[in-house]
């Protein structure tokens, strides 16, 4: 598999996204907070005429401390129609995958196995595969069936 | 698929949507040439293009309709109903064949010859059937003469407008290009100002700023379309189903003219469709039943589109059988989704409204035509996905309407911005009653319980803090300072948000919110103001149902939900707390009750085994009265009825409805009371329903009002009838009622019928035409109003007494 990856961290572990689901990296400018909305939804920030949902990504795997750094910038990917902003620890480089996805034996631990396709080897080194529609559904929702799978 | 082609297919499709209608307006009016003309237009196109692609079936086809058109235009030929069959089949044929073109490119194999055929029909006299009769007028001799369409200017069929073919995708990008300009120049207009008055920039940004909003209207007119291009299949669908069922259908649209956006005419089109397949299929009788129910053989399907503010409305209505309640109750019990008891109290409007709920059929036979698994159901979720509504009304054996309610668009609403916290939410400005800038004098805010009230226009009206809605902390600004927005509720419910300032009004372009955000049900979407913030739209009819404010969702709170029976609660139970003859405080169920009377003494006959009363003419049992003398000159009177049988309960004083809260304790040695239960803390008596009706409960008699036969005449009709009305009598025709029938005669017929000894049985009441009387007469002179009356007045207390005491010796004998 030669698919183009782009290599963020979350949670200061490195995570790899397909790059043909990423439409833009932006930077983040004043995000509308939105009361009554899940946690992890950070907020509604614009990008030209389009709203965007922004997703921390690190509390929408599960994890509620705020120990590392924030980009300022963000991936920004559409799903379903909607376009969403994922705020991460950092943004990285782009690069080749040089392996399929691979489950790891033990799994990955409860927050990333919900979240994780599996294991891609890259040029920069090994790195998690992330489900974007698990990561913008937010830590409650039930396990995805590829990360049963996985 | 070359270009060529594609313009092929794409022209003959537009063409064929503009002839659409006129096509059923031909067949409707054989001899109207200029509707003829768009048809001939049409095949005339189509058989000219397909000289350029080798597509002979299409050729053939075009040519044998073109053919047959061109001697109706020129008057060889009449037109009639088969015919008009047969060129639709035709015009069929060729658009399925440019459906098989457009995706492979080739025109596929296969025989019209019985099509070509069936154009000829009508020429050979061997095979003309009685369907082949011509309909509507033999064409006028001028029209022989004037065969081209430009000799009738002023009958001209609606010039189609010059269109092109864009994606919508496309369009979509223009205007989003368009929003980002206006945030753009917003965001110039900000710079400009902070620069200060730059007369030679000033002048061309004003200008750049009223084209923009040129560019931005005529942009957002580019997604609107007129619901007439909806309109324009239906004629043929309702001809197409009707003839296939042999019905008789007309179809009436209204307010084509009303503009929809593109996306929301998509969205109406399926539900439309259904419901007048339904209409046609299960509303609309056969013609011979119309005709046997004294309607019209040929019914009429009304769809009619409104705009009022943002929203648009469509009715449809047709003068079929109507709803068959009984048949929707029973087939609702079957499917478990009501239950026995529920049928019972159900109002009927709701149960017709069942018909929306997911699982629901009433089609016996699963037609062609109508079920196709796709039922009502989807119907209205198809509809309130796009924040629409469906309801149906129905008077049965003459009518059936469904009231479609949705959105004027997806995408754009006049809303207010209002601020909290430092940040901005929008509110639709349909919901925008009022704004007050409130002090607490004025608006008179007051807490009751937790629940907090504003006084506006005299009414309690229940007050929300937009802070506590969506799980902020308090405002900083005191209650009683905040600004109110009034809002008032689709279901005209009133209630108040409190807001920290109102910001402004506008135009704002609405987004969908992701799921994830959706979900927490208090916003409606998304729109960015002027400077590029993102801004939340509230949902109000949302965050009003989540409170309660709603009077529907109040009285569903009561009800048990229909799809949750597992975890649904008793009803509350509700009484009317009275005190009865003895003293005690006694409580009757509440929906027992039909009405508090107030009787005189006079109407209470205590002559018979048991009291009776006679209120509104109604002869009823009366229990609960003291031994001995009325106790009073007037009598409160609780009216019960249990649906069938009615009695008249006896009160001292009423008090007041209350909910049985408490638990109730039965009490086995009296009878009449069902159990006892605590009401402020004080014993009240529930008296037992079962045992009252069984002992005492009776019909009502009836007839309730009495009847009067009235002399022939105009006279009689117009002056006479109405004062014997008035009275009280229900009028009858000469030949009807029986020996108890009061009748009113003219003297002078009177004398004539006791000359011819013909009986006369009953009361009768006789006029005579002159003020002055004879002496010991017994007629009325007929414009002695006093007199009449009394006369009238007499003979119904007289009809009463008769009844009472009949009923009276009828018990005795038993």
């Amino acid at each position: 598999m030669t698919a183009l990856l782009v290599m963020i961290q979350i949670a200061g572990r490195r995570c790899a996204l397909n790059a043909n689901d990423v439409k833009s990296v932006i930077e983040l400018g004043t995000v509308t907070p939105v009361p009554r909305a899940p946690r992890f939804i950070a907020g509604i920030t614009a990008l030209r005429s389009q709203a965007l949902t922004v997703i921390e990504c690190r509390r929408s795997l599960g994890f509620d401390e705020i120990i590392w750094a924030t980009d300022h910038r963000a991936v920004v990917i559409a799903i379903d129609g909607h376009s969403y902003a994922l705020m991460v620890d950092a943004i990285e480089d782009i690069t080749t995958a040089q392996s399929e996805p691979e489950p790891v034996p033990g799994g990955f631990g409860p927050e990333w196995s919900r979240a994780a396709t599996g294991m891609v080897e890259t040029t920069i080194g090994p790195a998690l595969l992330i489900d974007l529609r698990a990561l913008i559904q937010g830590p409650f929702a039930g396990p995805t069936s590829l990360s049963v799978a996985a | 698929m070359d270009d060529l082609l594609t313009d092929f297919v794409a022209e003959t499709r537009e063409m064929l949507e503009a002839s659409t209608s006129e096509i059923i307006a031909w067949e409707a009016n054989p001899s109207d040439s200029s509707r003829l003309d768009a048809i001939f237009r049409f095949v005339h196109t189509v058989k000219g293009n397909c000289g350029f692609f080798e597509f002979p079936r299409l050729a053939a086809l075009s040519h044998a309709a073109e053919d047959a058109l061109a001697d109706v235009r020129a008057g060889r030929r009449r037109p009639d109903s088969a015919m008009v069959s047969a060129v639709l089949a035709i015009i069929d044929r060729i658009v399925e064949m440019i459906d098989a073109i457009e995706q492979s490119g080739a025109c596929p194999d296969g025989d019209d010859s019985a099509l070509i055929a069936a154009l000829g029909r009508e020429n050979d006299p061997g095979i003309e059937s009685d369907e082949a009769e011509p309909i509507g007028e033999a064409p006028s001799p001028e029209l022989t003469e004037e065969p081209t369409h430009a000799a009738h200017p002023g009958d001209q069929p609606t010039p189609v407008q010059r269109t092109i073919r864009l994606p919508v995708d496309l369009l979509d990008r223009v205007m989003s290009g368009v929003s980002d300009m206006v945030l753009a120049r917003n965001d110039l207009a900000h710079r400009l100002s902070q620069a200060g008055n730059q007369p030679t920039i000033d002048g061309p940004f004003e200008r750049l700023t009223s084209i923009l909003s040129d560019v931005r209207d005529a942009i957002t007119r580019m997604r609107m379309q007129r619901i007439e291009t909806l309109f324009a299949s239906l004629p043929r669908l309702v001809r197409d189903l009707s003839s296939e069922l042999g019905k008789q259908v007309m179809i009436n649209l209204e307010g084509g003219d009303v503009e929809l956006d593109r996306e929301m005419i998509e969205v109406v089109r399926d539900p439309l469709t259904h419901i007048i397949r339904n209409a046609i299929d299960h509303g609309i009788e056969q013609p011979q039943d119309r005709l046997a129910a004294g309607k019209r053989e040929i019914a009429l399907i009304t769809i009619a589109a409104r705009q009022s503010g943002n929203t648009i409305s469509i009715v449809v209505s047709d003068d079929g059988r109507g709803l068959d309640e009984e048949k929707i109750a029973a087939k609702a019990i079957a499917t478990g989704l009501i239950d026995e008891a529920e049928r019972a109290t159900m109002p009927s409007d709701k149960l017709l409204n069942l018909i929306f709920e997911p699982g629901f059929s009433t089609a016996e036979t699963v037609s062609n035509i109508s079920g196709r698994g796709v039922g009502l159901d989807v119907v209205r979720r198809n509809l309130e996905n796009v924040g629409g509504s469906i309801k149906v009304r129905s008077i049965p054996g003459e009518a059936t309407l469904f009231k479609l309610q949705i959105p004027l668009t997806l995408s754009i609403i006049a809303g207010l911005t209002v601020e909290l916290a430092g940040q901005r939410f929008a509110i639709p400005q349909s919901y925008v009653e009022e704004i007050v800038q409130s002090n607490a004098k004025a608006l008179d805010f007051t807490l009751m319980g937790e629940t907090a009230l504003v006084t506006f226009r005299d009414r309690r009206v229940p007050c929300l803090s937009l802070n506590e809605v969506l799980g902020l902390p308090p405002s900083e600004i005191e209650a009683g300072e905040r600004t109110m927005v009034l809002l008032r509720l689709a279901s005209g419910d009133l209630f108040a948000l409190a807001v920290d300032r109102i910001h402004t009004h506008g135009d704002l372009v609405v987004k969908p919110l992701a799921p994830t955000v959706m979900k927490s049900g208090v916003y409606a979407g998304s729109t960015l103001l002027d400077d590029g913030q993102p801004v939340l739209l509230l949902d109000i009819a949302n965050i009003a149902a989540q409170y309660e404010l709603f009077a529907e969702a109040r009285t569903r709170a009561f009800e048990p939900q229909l799809d949750d029976y597992a975890s649904r609660k008793a009803p509350a139970q509700r009484a009317m707390l009275f005190t009865d003859w003895t003293g005690r405080t006694c409580a009757i169920r509440l929906e027992l009750v039909r009405r508090i009377e107030t009787a005189p003494a006079s109407a209470v006959d205590r002559t018979g085994s048991a009291p009776r009363a006679v209120i509104e003419g109604v002869i009823l049992p009366l229990v609960g009265l003291p031994d001995g003398p009325l106790p009073a000159d007037k009598l409160r009177l609780l009216r019960l009825s249990d649906g069938a049988c009615e009695l008249l309960y006896a009160v001292r004083e009423v008090d007041d409805a209350i909910e049985l809260a408490e638990a109730l304790k039965a009490v086995p040695d009296d009878p009449l009371v069902e159990a006892v239960t605590l009401v402020d803390g004080k014993t009240v008596s529930l008296l037992d329903a079962h045992e009252l009706f069984a002992r005492h409960g009776e019909p009502p008699v009836t007839p309730v009002k009495p009847r009067c036969r009235l002399p022939d005449g105009e006279w009689a009709q117009t002056i006479l009838g109405p004062l014997v009305r008035s009275a009280g009598y229900e009028i009858i025709g000469q030949d009807e009622g029986d020996s108890e029938t009061l009748a009113i005669w003219f003297e002078d017929q009177f004398e004539v019928a006791a000359e011819l000894d013909i009986a006369i049985e009953g009361p009768v009441i006789r006029l005579r035409d002159h003020p002055d009387a004879p002496a010991s007469s017994e007629t009325i002179y007929r414009y002695d109003r006093e007199s009449l009356l009394k006369a009238l007045e007499c003979a119904q207390a007289d009809a009463l007494l008769a009844r009472t005491a009949n009923q009276n010796r009828k018990e005795a004998s038993q």
